[in-house]
C-alpha cells in the first residue's frame, strides 16, 4: 500500500485483505446496478440484519480509513472544510462528507439508505444527519443506550434495541418493497458467529511467545468482521488466517525474532502511518492486544437471532460501562503477558479519548505497567508530528528496557 | 426591568449560594443538563442545582481537544463536591456522556446517568425514556430515602410549570419587534431558576415590574443559537456593540422553559413526554425540528441575523452550523459562528467579530 | 481632514484623507506594546508629511486590534473598514483576502461595498504573517527577501503540517536533508496559501478578488495564493494601509 514507509511484517493471509476490499466494493456497485439498495452504515450497525433484508452495507468509516492509508484523503477533507465543516471534527466524517459533496464517483457507491446505531459515539448521529441534509437519502437513527450493568443486556434496555431493529425492518420494507426473511437472518447470524469464533480463537494465539500476529495484521484482518459479517467469504478468510497463525505458533515463529516487549495498543490505528508499527517492531516491541481488534467479535445465538443481534449492538466496543472496559483490559494484561501500554489520544475520537486517562491510571496503578500516551489523528495526516511522537516512543521503550 | 440584587449576584458567586444551602442543611443534587426533570428532584425534597463551567478552568483529566465546557464542568463537580449530596449527568453529547465515566471513578457521592435517546421521534424511545425516569426515581429513593408520591410530584410539576410560564412571559415581551427586556437581564432570571429555590425565585419574578422598556431601541435585533451560555459577558458584548438579543434557542435560554408538562394519569409518562418531545438539544435529533424552532424565533422576534455561540470542539454545533448557515442563507438572513475556549480571555477577538457582523447588518 | 487609525497587532497605520475621500498622507509604525503611543506617533508622522496640524482633523475613527485603546471619536471593525477602503479604490472588487501580521480574513462585498459574509482565522499563527516571521528566523533570511527567493525555486518542498510548531520541525528536517532554501521558502508560501484558501473558500471567490494586508507585499506569497485561488488578484500599491483608509472614510461618513 502506498503511504507506508518500508514494508511491515505481515502474514500471508493478511495480504489478501486488499483484494477482499476491492471485491467487496465491486459487489456493492453491482448490487446497486441491479437495483438493490446500498446502505451507508456506522460500523456497529447490525450487518446481519441488513443481509436478511437484502440490503448491501458499506461503511464510510472503513472507506475513510482506506483513503487515509492509500494517501488520497486530503481532497475529501478539504472539500468538507470548504463547505464549512471545522477541522476539529472527526476526520472520518470530514472525509465522508467531502466525498458526498464531490460526486461520490469513487469505490463507495452512493447510498439509498443511511443507517446508524448510536453506540460508539454521538457524533454518528450528527454526521449521518449531515449526510441526509446534503443527499436527501432516507435516514434511520437507532439508539443503543450505554450499558451500565450486565442486566442491561436482558432488561428493558435490550427490549428497546429489539423494538428499534423491528422499526428498521419496517422502514426497509416500506421504502424498498423488501421482505424481511428471518431465515436469512438465522443464516447470517450463524455465519457471523462462526467468523467471530474463529477470530477470537486466533486472537488467543497472540498469547504465545513470540506473538505470531502483530498490530499490522490485526489492523487489516478485522475488515471482514466489520462489514462482511454474515457471509461465507468472511468465514473462509478467518479459517485460513487461523490455520496460518496456528502453524506459526506451533513452530514458535513470531512477528519478530527478538521479542523484547509485549505491548497493548489502545485506540484506532494511525492509518497513514503504519510505519510506526514497524518502528516499534524494529526495536523489539510487538503489539499483542488491542481492544479495537476484538470490538467486532461477538458470539451470537441463532436460536434467538434478533435478540442476539440486539445484544451485540449494545455491547460492542465503547458502549459498556468504564468499569467493565477496565476489567477487560486488566484481564488481557495478565493473559497476554503485557509489559507496556501505548494509548493513542485520537483527536477524531473524543468518545474514546475523553476518559482515557482513567484507563491509563488503572493500567499503571493496578498492574504497574508503564504507558505512553500520545496525541495525533487517526486519518488526517496533517495532524501528526512524526518527529515528536517517535521521540516519545524512544523514551518509552527506554523506560521499558530499564524496568 | 430592575433585577433584584440577589439574583444578579448569583452569577458572580456560586459558592455563596451553595454555602447558603449547606449552612441551612438543604440537600443539593447537582445536575448538568436540561433533560433532567427537576420535578423529580424537587418531589424527592432535594434542591436541584445546575452545575456548569462557571469559575472553573478545564480539567487536567481530559485531553486538550475535549469540549472545554464539559471539561470545566468536570472540574467544578470535583472542586465543589462537598456542597452536593449527589450528581445526575445526562447522556447528551459525547463529552458529557464520558463525564459520567470519569466522575463515578473520582467521587464517592452517588452518581446517576440519565440515558436520553438521541432519536426522539421513535415511539419506543418514549417508552424507554419513561423507564429511565423510573430508574431515576428509584435512585432518588435508594440514595436519599426519598419517597416520591403522586401528590408531591404533581406539586413539583405545578411549581416548575409556573416557573417556566413566568420566564416565557418575560421572554415574550420582546416579541414582534419590541425592545422591552435586555437579554442580559432575562438570562439572569433563567440562571436564577436553575440555582435558587423555585418558590422564592417565582415570587421574585412575579414581583418584577415588566413595564419598563430597554434603552437599546433601534439596535440591530439578533437571535442567539447554541447550547449553553453561562458567561453573560458574551451577551453584554453584543449589547455593547449596537446589538439587541431579541431571541435565542439556548438550553440556558428559551429551550429551558418553552413548553410545560401536561399532567396526565401517569405523571412519569407526562414528564417523559415533555422532556423528550420538546425542541431537542443540538446533540439529539431531529435536526429539522430544531431548524424550524430557530426559524420561528427569528421571525417572531424579528431578528435580522443569527449568531451561533459554540465551545471550541463542540461537535453538535459544528455540524449544525453548516445547515443553519444554509437554511438562513436561503432567507437572506446572515449567520455567524463564534467559537471559544475561554470567553473571558478571548473577548477582544470575539468583540471584533460581533462588531463586524452587526455593522454588516446595520449598515 | 479626516483620520483613520488602524491599531494592528504588529503595526499601527494612520491615513489622512480630505473631504473628497482622497488620501492626503499616511504613516506606518510598529505597534510595540503601547497602542496609545504608537498611534500618536503614527498620527504625528502623517500630519508632518502633509504639513497639517492636529486641529485640521475634524473626525477620527479607529479600527484594528487595539482600537479601544486609541484616542478616537469612534471605532469600527476592520471588516467594515477594509471593505470601504477597497471599494473606494477598486469598485469592481467583490472578494477581499486580507493577510495580516496575526490574522487573516476573507470578506465578500456587494456592488455598494457592503459586507455580505466574512471568515476569519484569528486563533492560529499558521496562515498569518507570524508564520513567515517564525520561519524566516529559522531560515536566517530577512522577511523582505523571501519574495525574491521564492521565484528561484524549481522544486518546492511539501509542508504538510497545519500547525506552525510542527511545520518548524518539518522545515528543519528539510534543511538538514540538504533541500535548497528557495524550495523551502516556496513550500512555506504554498502552505500558508493553502490554509488561507481553505478558510476563504467557505465564503466563496467572486471576481474581482483583491488582496490586502502587510503579507501581500511579499510577491512570492502573492504568486502562491493567486495560483491556488486560480484568479489574478487586484493588488493595491500600498496594501497595508487599506484598512486605515477605510477607517478615514468611515470618519467622513460619521461626521455628516
Amino acid at each position: 500500500m502506498s503511504g507506508e514507509k518500508g514494508r511491515s511484517r505481515i502474514l500471508q493471509t493478511t495480504k489478501k485483505i486488499g483484494e477482499l476490499i476491492l471485491e467487496y466494493f465491486a459487489k456493492a456497485s453491482e448490487a446497486k446496478a441491479q437495483g438493490k439498495p446500498v446502505a451507508w452504515i456506522t460500523v456497529f450497525t447490525p450487518v446481519e440484519l441488513l443481509r436478511a433484508l437484502d440490503i448491501y452495507p458499506v461503511a464510510p468509516e472503513h472507506f475513510s480509513a482506506m483513503c487515509s492509508a492509500r494517501g488520497f484523503i486530503l481532497d475529501f477533507l478539504e472539500e468538507s472544510e470548504r463547505k464549512g465543516y471545522s477541522q476539529n471534527l472527526c476526520s472520518y466524517s470530514r472525509c465522508t462528507l467531502g466525498y458526498a459533496l464531490s460526486g461520490m464517483s469513487g469505490l463507495m457507491p452512493p447510498p439509498d439508505l443511511l443507517v446508524t446505531f448510536r453506540n460508539s459515539c454521538d457524533v454518528y448521529v450528527k454526521w449521518w444527519q449531515s449526510l441526509q441534509m446534503h443527499l436527501g437519502t432516507p435516514l434511520f437513527i437507532g439508539e443503543a443506550p450505554y450499558v451500565l450493568a450486565a442486566e442491561d443486556l436482558d432488561n428493558y434496555v435490550l427490549d428497546y434495541v429489539v423494538k428499534q431493529l423491528e422499526s428498521l425492518i419496517r422502514l426497509a420494507e416500506e421504502k424498498f418493497g423488501l421482505k424481511y426473511d428471518e431465515e436469512k437472518l438465522v443464516e447470517a447470524v450463524k455465519l457471523s458467529d462462526k467468523a467471530s469464533e474463529l477470530w477470537l480463537e486466533t486472537l488467543k494465539l497472540r498469547r504465545c511467545k513470540p506473538c505470531p500476529l502483530g498490530g499490522r495484521d490485526s489492523a487489516s484482518d478485522i475488515f471482514p468482521l466489520v462489514v462482511m459479517q454474515g457471509t461465507m467469504e468472511a468465514v473462509q478468510f478467518y479459517e485460513e488466517l487461523l490455520e496460518e497463525v496456528k502453524e506459526k505458533a506451533s513452530r514458535g515463529e513470531g512477528v519478530i525474532e527478538n521479542e523484547k516487549y509485549r505491548l497493548l495498543f489502545d485506540g484506532i490505528w494511525l492509518w497513514y502511518a503504519f510505519d510506526l508499527i514497524k518502528y516499534f517492531e524494529d526495536k523489539g516491541a510487538v503489539f499483542v492486544y488491542e481492544p479495537y481488534s476484538e470490538a467486532w467479535a461477538c458470539r451470537l445465538d441463532a436460536s434467538k437471532p434478533l435478540e442476539s443481534v440486539a445484544r451485540k449492538v449494545l455491547s460492542m466496543g465503547l458502549n459498556v460501562d468504564i468499569d467493565l472496559r477496565i476489567e477487560r483490559f486488566l484481564k488481557s494484561i495478565k493473559e497476554f503477558n503485557i509489559n507496556g501500554a501505548v494509548l493513542f489520544s485520537n483527536r477524531s475520537c473524543k468518545t474514546w479519548s475523553a476518559p482515557q486517562l482513567i484507563t491509563a491510571e488503572a493500567i499503571s496503578g493496578e498492574f504497574n505497567v508503564p504507558y505512553l500516551l500520545f496525541e495525533a489523528d487517526m486519518a488526517d495526516p496533517r495532524q501528526y508530528s512524526e518527529a515528536q511522537i517517535k521521540n516519545r516512543i524512544d523514551a518509552f521503550l527506554e523506560v521499558l528496557g530499564e524496568s | 426591568m430592575e433585577i433584584p440584587i440577589n439574583i444578579s449576584n448569583l452569577c458572580e458567586n456560586q459558592v455563596k449560594q451553595l454555602n447558603k444551602y449547606k449552612d441551612s442543611g438543604v440537600k443539593v443534587l447537582g445536575y448538568t443538563c436540561s433533560y433532567v426533570p427537576e420535578e423529580l428532584i424537587i418531589s424527592a425534597e432535594l434542591q436541584p442545582y445546575r452545575i456548569s463551567n462557571i469559575g472553573a478552568n478545564t480539567s487536567t483529566l481530559t485531553p486538550s481537544f475535549i469540549c472545554p465546557f464539559a471539561s470545566a464542568t468536570l472540574e467544578n463537580i470535583l472542586k465543589l463536591e462537598e456542597f452536593f449530596s449527589g450528581f445526575v449527568l445526562a447522556h447528551t453529547c459525547d463529552p458529557m456522556w464520558r463525564l459520567y465515566d470519569i466522575v463515578k471513578k473520582k467521587t464517592k457521592k452517588p452518581v446517576f446517568l440519565l440515558r436520553v435517546p438521541h432519536n426522539t421521534e421513535d415511539p419506543s424511545s418514549l417508552d424507554f425514556f419513561r423507564m429511565e425516569l423510573s430508574r431515576f426515581k428509584k435512585f432518588l429513593a435508594e440514595n436519599f430515602g426519598a419517597k416520591v408520591d403522586r401528590d408531591g410530584l404533581s406539586d413539583a410539576i405545578k411549581l416548575c410549570n409556573e416557573n417556566r410560564s413566568l420566564l416565557k412571559e418575560v421572554y415574550m415581551l420582546n416579541s414582534g419587534g419590541k425592545y422591552s427586556v435586555d437579554a442580559s437581564d432575562r438570562f439572569k432570571l433563567v440562571l436564577a431558576s436553575m440555582w435558587m429555590p423555585k418558590k422564592e425565585c417565582n415570587a421574585q419574578i412575579k414581583a418584577l415590574s415588566l413595564k419598563r422598556s430597554s434603552n437599546k431601541t433601534g439596535d440591530v435585533r439578533l437571535h442567539i443559537n447554541g447550547t449553553t451560555v453561562y458567561d453573560l459577558n458574551l451577551i453584554k458584548t453584543i449589547e455593547d456593540s449596537g446589538g439587541f438579543v431579541a431571541s435565542d434557542d439556548l438550553c440556558t435560554g428559551s429551550r429551558y422553559f418553552w413548553s410545560n408538562v401536561e399532567e396526565s394519569q401517569d405523571l412519569i409518562s407526562a414528564l417523559a413526554y415533555r422532556y423528550l418531545k420538546r425542541t431537542p438539544c443540538p446533540s439529539h435529533g431531529p435536526l429539522q425540528q430544531r431548524l424550524e424552532y430557530i426559524d420561528f424565533m427569528v421571525k417572531e422576534f424579528k431578528a435580522r441575523g443569527v449568531i451561533t455561540f459554540a465551545e471550541r470542539f463542540c461537535d453538535p454545533i459544528l455540524y449544525d452550523s453548516v445547515h443553519v448557515k444554509d437554511a438562513f442563507a436561503k432567507e437572506g438572513i446572515p449567520t455567524m459562528l463564534v467559537d471559544y475556549e475561554n470567553p473571558a480571555q478571548e473577548i477582544g477577538r470575539i468583540k471584533t467579530r460581533i462588531e463586524a457582523f452587526i455593522e454588516s447588518i446595520g449598515g | 481632514m479626516y483620520a483613520g487609525i488602524d491599531a494592528g497587532a504588529s503595526a499601527t497605520k494612520v491615513v489622512i484623507t480630505n473631504d473628497k475621500e482622497e488620501i492626503v498622507s499616511y504613516a506606518i509604525v510598529p505597534s510595540g506594546i503601547n497602542f496609545k503611543v504608537s498611534s500618536e506617533e503614527a498620527l504625528k508622522k502623517a500630519l508632518e508629511k502633509s504639513s497639517l496640524t492636529p486641529k485640521d482633523i475634524l473626525y477620527t475613527v479607529s479600527t484594528g486590534y487595539g482600537r479601544a485603546l486609541v484616542n478616537a471619536r469612534a471605532t469600527s471593525s476592520e471588516i467594515t473598514c477594509i471593505s470601504r477602503g477597497i471599494h473606494k479604490l477598486f469598485p469592481s472588487a467583490r472578494t477581499i483576502v486580507d493577510v495580516g501580521g496575526q490574522d487573516s480574513k476573507a470578506i465578500r462585498i456587494d456592488e455598494n461595498g457592503r459586507v455580505l459574509d466574512f471568515a476569519m482565522n484569528d486563533k492560529c499563527a499558521a496562515g498569518t504573517g507570524r508564520f513567515l516571521e517564525v520561519m524566516a528566523t529559522i531560515l536566517g533570511k530577512p522577511i523582505g527577501e523571501l519574495g525574491k527567493l521564492h521565484f528561484k525555486s524549481s522544486n518546492p518542498v511539501k509542508i504538510s503540517s497545519t500547525c506552525t510548531v510542527f511545520a518548524e520541525s518539518e522545515v528543519i528536517s528539510h534543511l538538514s536533508k540538504g533541500c535548497k532554501i528557495e524550495d523551502v521558502i516556496a513550500g512555506l508560501h504554498n502552505a500558508i496559501a493553502e490554509r488561507i484558501f481553505n478558510m476563504a473558500s467557505r465564503i466563496g471567490f467572486e471576481k474581482d478578488v483583491a488582496f490586502t494586508g502587510g503579507v501581500t507585499k511579499n510577491p512570492g506569497f502573492v504568486e502562491a495564493l493567486s495560483k491556488r485561488i486560480g484568479l489574478k488578484p487586484i493588488l493595491p500599491p500600498e496594501p497595508q494601509i487599506i484598512c486605515a483608509f477605510g477607517a478615514a472614510l468611515t470618519a467622513i461618513k460619521k461626521s455628516t
